[in-house]
């Protein structure tokens, strides 16, 4: 008797959540480099859909939550998972002001939000992750906001809230300001390389959501097509 | 059952903490106890390894062999604290560490450890273990054990924790002469008995890890522990950290024999080299359950099973959708739709297939074990 003849079925547990929130910036500069980041998170979704070098089970627990900020910040995707053959909202750039702080408080409250419902709902998940993408200075620049959610960023990934990361875009990034930012966790993109971001970040979610929580993973593996290499982390 | 417990550890910090401080006495208890733990093994030894250069009966000494139990027999060095285990000690077809197949009371006891796939891709080796030991016929010793992903020597550890706890409970057996008057404990008496066996596991390792000549810490060898023994009047098992301990009653019903140790976030858990021994009042729990948590069941079971938590997503039912609470509950109980057609699938054929049968229902017997990326290690007695 084989494998083929076993008539057991899985317990219907449900899978383990990891929540990653991506905080674009589609103010007026990014518009040189706006349809390669479309085309690139699109590859994004499908290279999650068909689990294209990534563990089988990573569609059924990243869920993806989409916010485009200039002088609004605007809700692209709310956090589920993805639905079979689901496109992103193209995001279109504007010439306006950068509204950074707004977008940052407005994704932290989206993880708190939805750590809220995994635990009301009895789900477990990882650690959220917050990737936010910016090609300059929040502007009108307010220092004091600023120095605000510095703090808060600070001791939220102190206290493990989520793991946050800043992807600095183009020449005029302010790599001091995105460190603040992103509690000195900010890299600075090759170019306009956003395809071989996105094909890292999806193999670290691949590798986040096949990890234990509390265990030391390596995600450098790639990273270098886009940027200097990461240290380990824990998950 | 907590009241007792809550005695009990009042007890234990009277009587057994204060010596588990003494390291006049962690000295001479780690002489009784080599390290590498191979003086637990004699010849009818159950725990078989199909490709395992590290087994510990292929490198067992004349030296080793115990002739009784409260011998203390001095044994050559087998790695567990002092070397690594080996990432080509695996079956690479069907990634098995390690395997148990015997029969026993006219039924059978299977096991496998298996690397998990993650393991492969992190390029680390199985970090689990397993080990079941017939003491004599009705009475048998069953120990899983699951290193951390995050401890540097996370498999040293749990083969450590698994071998010690085998030689201290056929060592509390014959000293406490349960076999000998048919004896069942009481539960207090268990929790006495199982939380000495804890304590000196924990104390051993101490000890050996001061003596290594690398800086290692204790965390380093952080693991789980499973353990349970079948008595011809039941069943004793005591845990800590995560991972499922279950029984089929004799109406068919399956239950738990654990709850696992868990904190705030998922998988997060406590290990037997963790600071649970401190004195603390109340008594120490996590997750609302004591550390050690032990359970009794009166009367034979058909089946008992224990498992790291590689294999619970396909067998257990502990994220399961409760529709009135609108929400997922661990229910904590083997789930009926995998383990009956496990064992119906393992009693339909013959003994020399069943251990590739049981390692291909674990790696790809349903969706959630071909998906599962951690090890698994499922040790399954079936009793007739």
């Amino acid at each position: 008797m084989g494998v083929e003849r076993f008539r057991g079925e899985s317990a219907p547990n449900a899978e383990m959540k990891c929540l990653c929130v991506l905080v674009m910036d589609v103010s007026g500069s990014m518009e040189p480099c706006i349809e390669e980041l479309n085309d690139a998170l699109r590859n994004f979704f499908k290279d999650i859909e068909y689990a294209r070098g990534l563990p089988e089970s990573t569609k059924d627990q990243l869920e993806i939550c989409i916010y485009a900020f200039d002088e609004e910040v605007m809700l692209k995707r709310n956090p589920c998972l993805l639905k079979p053959g689901e496109v992103p909202a193209k995001l279109n750039q504007r010439g306006s002001t950068t509204e950074s702080v707004a977008a940052l408080r407005a994704a932290i409250q989206m993880v708190e939000d939805r750590k809220e419902f995994y635990k009301d709902t009895g789900q477990p998940y990882y650690r959220p992750w917050i990737v936010f993408m910016t090609d300059g200075e929040p502007y009108p620049y307010r220092e004091n906001e600023i120095a605000e959610i510095e703090e808060q960023i600070r001791l939220d990934e102190k206290a493990k809230k989520y793991r946050i990361m800043g992807l600095g875009v183009g020449e005029n990034i302010s790599e001091k300001t995105l460190r603040r930012l992103t509690n000195n966790n900010a890299r600075k993109l090759k170019g306009t390389n956003f395809g071989a971001f996105f094909d890292w970040l999806s193999n670290s979610m691949g590798i986040i959501v096949s990890s234990k929580p509390g265990q030391k993973v390596d995600i450098s593996a790639g990273s270098d097509e886009w940027m200097s290499k990461f240290d380990d982390f824990e998950v | 059952m907590i009241n007792l417990i809550e005695k009990v550890t009042s007890f234990f910090k009277n009587q057994v903490f204060q010596n588990t401080l003494d390291m006049e006495k962690n000295k001479s208890i780690s002489n009784d106890f080599d390290i590498n733990g191979s003086d637990v093994i004699e010849d009818d030894v159950v725990v078989t390894s199909e490709s395992n250069n590290d087994n510990p009966s292929n490198n067992i000494s004349e030296e080793g062999t115990v002739s009784t139990l409260s011998e203390n027999v001095k044994i050559e060095e087998i790695p567990i604290i002092s070397d690594s285990v080996s990432k080509n000690d695996i079956d690479e077809i069907n990634k098995v560490y390690l395997s148990t197949l015997q029969s026993c009371d006219n039924g059978y006891v299977i096991g496998a450890s298996i690397r998990g796939r993650s393991h492969e891709l992190h390029d680390t080796p199985c970090q689990d273990y397993h080990i079941f030991e017939k003491v004599i016929d009705g009475w048998y010793i069953l120990a899983v054990s699951d290193g951390a992903g995050s401890a540097k020597y996370a498999a040293r550890g749990a083969k450590a924790n698994s071998t010690f706890s085998v030689r201290l409970v056929k060592q509390m057996l014959m000293e406490k002469r349960w076999i000998e008057n048919e004896y069942f404990p009481t539960e207090l008496e268990w929790y006495i008995e199982a939380r000495a066996i804890f304590e000196r596991i924990k104390l051993i390792i101490r000890t050996k890890v001061s003596e290594l000549e690398e800086e290692s810490v204790e965390a380093d060898f952080n693991a789980t522990l499973l353990l349970a023994i079948v008595t011809p009047k039941g069943v004793l098992t005591a845990h800590i950290g995560d991972g499922r301990m279950g029984y089929l009653s004799d109406d068919d019903e399956w239950k738990a024999m654990m709850t696992p140790h868990k904190g705030d976030e998922a998988n997060q858990t406590i290990f037997l080299q963790s600071g649970w021994t401190s004195p603390m009042v109340p008594a120490f729990k996590l997750g609302g359950i004591f550390v050690p948590e032990i359970t009794i069941v009166r009367g034979m079971p058909k089946a008992i099973v224990l498992m790291s938590d590689g294999c619970e997503r396909a067998s257990w039912e502990c994220s399961i959708m409760d529709i009135e609470k609108g929400k997922f509950v661990d229910n904590n109980i083997p789930y009926k739709g995998f383990m009956n057609p496990l064992i119906e699938a393992l009693d339909s054929c013959s003994h020399e297939d069943r251990m590739q049968l049981f390692v291909d229902i674990l790696n790809h017997g349903t969706t959630a074990c071909e998906r599962e990326l951690d090890d698994k290690t499922m040790l399954l007695a079936v009793f007739k």
